[in-house]
């Protein structure tokens, strides 16, 4: 698999590259470029998901072809989305490093630490198809994007214990049917500077699937998009966001211990990040 | 309260949850036992019930009011393991 986009270096702040007046007018419009990015991703959820993702299911035999299919077409769809936010320079999301020869096209857990709030959209919009996401109930029971990523296989994290449970399964069956499964072990987006404490159940996943986990290293410079920040009150640099793709960690270099696998990753993170315990 | 139910509560935690840092004293009766205090997640809870059910044979599985309400602390869990019938 290539790096999907590789060119010039961007320019990553237009304060002297326009014409004084030009650069008040963009930064003045930015909000609204912000909004705009916002409503085209919502409408355009609601437009696959009623309207071509049931025509893309309709043509694939099989469960599992019918999940790839959609999440082919909306991998496609967060490609032009961000290709929007980097045109307007508002996110610039790139992939450093690609995955893991070593996986062989196995399956495997990725996780990432979550950074902004389009990091999902990122992450799946630089992988081939064939990745699920496991994600907050409120977002799969949303009336407008809910259906889109039931679709695309989404894999509900649910609140109960048993729901919990049950997410556990089901993610273990992806990895047994073929599929990548993204997990973000924090749980909600990294508060800045920090990391939440990890959670174990995407090394429980890896441990019981026998799957390594791939760890995605996500930065964003200047912070964009996150938890708490409001979308009129987003830098005027456009935020550079880099998924990093590190090596494999097999289970069993932790005695297929899901507890050693969550402090072992959650280690690396920070050593990576630079961030303490 | 049932003091020797607690203890006993206290042990399972740290053993059933492989806590190698927490001595079973350590555990405030009251402290919630997940989110703060002992951190715990929501794969450590579908041990800890699997736990409570293999030792004192009450079963925490189904999500009712109950089983939330025992999850809360070490002496709710044992209260409702007491109510039960369970440790006897």
């Amino acid at each position: 698999m290539t790096e999907v986009r590789a060119g010039p270096t961007p320019l990553y702040s237009l304060r002297g590259a326009l014409p004084g007046p030009v650069w008040r007018l963009y930064r003045a419009l930015r909000t609204v470029l912000v909004a705009s990015a916002f409503a085209g991703f919502w409408v355009g959820a609601v437009l696959l998901a009623w309207l071509v993702l049931p025509a893309t299911a309709a043509m694939a035999r099989g469960e599992a072809a019918r999940r790839r299919g959609c999440q082919g077409v909306v991998a496609a769809s967060f490609r032009l989305f961000h290709g929007y936010m980097r045109a307007l320079r508002l996110v610039d999301a790139r992939r450093v490093g690609s995955l893991p020869t070593s996986l062989g096209g196995r399956p495997a857990v990725l996780v990432a630490n979550h950074t902004t709030l389009v990091d999902v959209t990122a992450i799946l919009s630089s992988l081939p198809a064939g990745v699920c996401v496991l994600a907050k109930d409120l977002y799969l029971s949303n009336r407008f994007v809910g259906r889109l990523l039931r679709l695309c296989g989404f894999i509900s994290a649910g609140s109960t214990l048993a729901e919990r449970g049950a997410a556990v399964d089901e993610a273990v069956q992806r990895l047994g049917s073929g599929f990548h499964v993204l997990v973000f072990p924090e749980g909600t987006r990294s508060p800045e500077g920090h990391l939440h404490r990890f959670q174990r159940g995407a090394f429980e996943i890896a441990c019981r699937a026998g799957a390594p986990v791939v760890p995605l290293v996500l930065r964003c410079d200047p912070s964009a998009l996150r938890r708490g920040q409001r979308f009129w009150n987003q830098p005027d640099e456009c935020a550079r966001l880099t998924i990093e793709v590190g090596a494999a960690i097999d289970p069993a270099e932790c005695g297929r211990n899901s507890r050693q696998m969550r402090r072992l990753v959650e280690e690396r993170y920070r050593s990576w990040l630079g961030i303490g315990a | 309260m049932n003091q020797e139910l607690e203890s006993r509560v206290k042990e399972l935690i740290v053993t059933a949850l492989e806590l190698d840092d927490v001595r079973p004293d350590d555990i405030d009766a009251e402290a919630p036992l997940f989110g703060g205090g002992l951190g715990l997640d929501s794969i450590d809870a579908l041990e800890l019930a699997a736990a409570v059910d293999r030792t004192f044979h009450v079963k925490l599985t189904s999500d009712d009011g109950d089983t939330r309400a025992a999850f809360r602390s070490v002496r709710a869990l044992s209260a409702l393991i007491a109510a039960r019938g369970g440790g006897l």
